[in-house]
């Protein structure tokens, strides 16, 4: 029989051990890549076009160039209407009825699969409304499945920030938009921040919402957001499932693949030091 | 929400002293108000369109296909000269990936935020978390990716003449486990840290060892929590699209084989809907098949956040 404290230790290392899964994976998964994909990459990939007769000189930098289109655009687009939804379901809206309807669509919203999204934007903004395939559609797409994103990271942001702060302006004479301005908000902007880039890093590397309204196999540089492009994601797909030379497309693909998680990598470290700072800043606030 | 008392009091003094100005005053603030409460109507507006649309564009389906032969047919195949379009295909080969996935995701996932929450150091701690969230911010075509060229690999030489496909079931639902990972870790180790100390403290006292009380303490106070966060991950993982497409083979036929080629709903919709006749009786099923898939994962959210959270006062905040 063994004593509870081996026990213990046992079962904790057990734990550490099933930990170590996750971590395996996202080592293996971004390893390979990277090991395969920093050998393709090069400026003709990176900056030239594609080369149907010369797939030695094949590049991707249309693809690039479409992804950066539609996270700026899904950014303009949910960054300010997330913000408003947040400020107004924390510092203004009661617990009645209406907001708990308003909760809800939004947690719905979060719950929705990516592909709904993708056919939804199409009957929605190309038949009905009648927009063309573009980035602005891609952007407007996006932006419902970043909305939910964006919101709850802003609440918890405006949640953080102490009563006390409200109450100190509102004490002063100040309304209630002047306190959430100029007392609340510059001290959940890291939190916001956070949310915004997050919803950015999952706009860019989403791929079933824009399938239908965006994407296309082959361009040029596109420069009109009015019009289709090539993203990054799709030339993944099209690279690999699609491709009946998988021997020459495979290593564009693993090099789209590298580009594609450098920009997403990059923002989710961008969005956790910023958190870390911000939080770190409000506990100093609080203390001093 | 908390600040409801201190604006009567507000209006009070505006009406009292200075009219112009604060009037004024009042009029932004009124303007902002709208401004704030209209930003929270257009997710809701939103919310009904998903649904409107969807059911709308799939009502010429049923009227064309009798519904019996929707739900309890048992073969997908609107390409063919004799078309079928029985659900029991797609839906069970989206279960059967989703199943697998979370007989993986949940015990790992669980015991990886029992680590991470109450044992791991802080150190450990704050370097573990960002890695979780990282992994879930690796996007879904590079899971796919992955899965189409590594992990089908490593599945046909671990189970070698067992596999009847390259592209496979089980590999489908091992990328999906990996990226169901990170919804279930975060949600579960969130639950089990906002178990009050001094539930914890009162099983120290009574002489429970740390692993005593994180089984018969923590973990049962925590659990309303976890669930949630299974169902989450559940949501999630059926829903997802291009890994399951990229990595599953893409055959419509009725399998209960783990290692045969499989064709979810959402990788049928992603693959054909791009190429099918606009207003043919295929292109409304695809909308028949995103009406069943979206009333499942509102369901599976639904209970996870709304009567789970309310039965055990649990509040979701993702």
């Amino acid at each position: 029989m063994m004593s509870k404290h081996t026990k213990q230790k046992v079962i904790f290392w057990f734990m550490r051990l099933v930990t170590a899964i996750p971590l395996f994976f996202l080592v293996w998964i971004i390893g390979t890549i990277v090991i395969n994909g920093v050998g393709a990459l090069s400026p003709t990939l990176i900056f030239g076009t594609p080369n149907p007769v010369n797939p030695e000189l094949w590049g991707v930098g249309p693809a690039i160039l479409g992804t950066i289109y539609v996270m700026v655009f899904t950014l303009m687009i949910s960054l300010p209407i997330g913000i408003l939804a947040a400020i107004y379901l924390t510092e203004y809206a009661g617990d009645n009825v209406f907001t708990r309807v308003i909760r809800s669509a939004i947690n719905t919203l979060a719950s929705v699969p990516s592909i709904i999204y993708g056919i939804f934007g199409f009957v929605f903004f190309l038949l009905i409304l009648r927009f063309p395939k573009s980035a602005i559609v891609a952007a407007l797409t996006l932006s419902l499945m970043t909305l939910p994103v964006i919101i709850s990271a802003s609440q918890e942001a405006l949640l953080s920030v102490p009563k006390s702060y409200r109450e100190g302006a509102l004490a002063l004479g100040a309304t209630k938009w002047q306190s959430v301005r100029d007392h609340v908000l510059p001290n959940a902007i890291g939190g916001i921040m956070t949310g915004g880039i997050l919803g950015l890093s999952r706009a860019g590397g989403e791929t079933a919402p824009v399938l239908f309204v965006y994407a296309i196999a082959l361009s040029g540089y596109v420069f009109d957001p009015l019009k289709p492009s090539m993203v990054l994601p799709y030339t993944i797909y099209n690279l690999t499932l699609q491709s009946s030379i998988l021997e020459v497309t495979l290593p564009i693909a693993y090099a789209c693949c590298l580009i594609l998680l450098m920009i997403v990598i990059a923002l989710n470290g961008l969005a956790i030091y910023i958190r870390n700072r911000a939080r770190r800043r409000l506990q100093i606030q609080r203390a001093g | 929400m908390k600040e409801e008392s201190s604006n009567p009091s507000e209006a009070d003094d505006s009406s009292h002293s200075e009219p112009t100005p604060k009037a004024k005053k009042k009029i932004g603030e009124i303007l902002i108000e709208k401004a704030l409460f209209l930003a929270g109507v257009i997710a809701v507006l939103f919310v009904i369109l998903i649904f409107a649309y969807v059911l709308y564009e799939s009502i010429p389906f049923f009227l064309q296909v009798n519904p019996i032969e929707f739900f309890a047919g048992t073969e997908f195949k609107p390409w063919s000269s004799d078309p079928k379009y029985g659900l029991i295909t797609p839906l069970w080969s989206s279960f059967l990936v989703t199943i697998i996935a979370l007989a993986i995701a949940i015990p790992v996932g669980v015991f990886s935020a029992m680590y991470i929450s109450q044992v791991a150091r802080k150190k450990e701690r704050e370097i573990l978390k960002p890695l979780i969230e990282i992994l879930a911010g690796v996007p879904s075509v590079v899971y796919g990716f992955f899965a189409f060229i590594v992990l089908a690999s490593v599945i046909s030489v671990v189970f070698g003449p067992l596999v009847v496909e390259r592209l496979n079931a089980l590999n489908g639902a091992v990328i999906l486990a990996v990226m169901a990972l990170p919804t279930i870790i975060s949600i579960s180790e969130d639950a089990l840290s906002a178990v009050p100390r001094q539930y914890k403290e009162a099983a120290y006292a009574l002489g429970s060892s740390d692993w005593e009380t994180l089984r018969n303490v923590t973990f049962p106070t925590a659990k309303p929590g976890i669930v949630t966060a299974v169902l989450l991950g559940f949501g999630r993982a059926i829903g997802e699209t291009m890994a399951v497409l990229m990595a599953t083979g893409n055959a419509t036929h009725l399998t209960f084989n783990p290692l045969d080629a499989i064709a979810a709903m959402t990788a049928l919709i992603a693959r054909d809907f791009g190429e099918v006749p606009r207003g043919s009786i295929w292109y409304h099923s695809m909308f028949a098949l995103a009406l069943v898939l979206l009333v499942i994962t509102i369901l599976i959210n639904w209970v996870a956040t709304s009567v789970i959270g309310k039965r055990l006062g649990w509040r979701i905040r993702r």
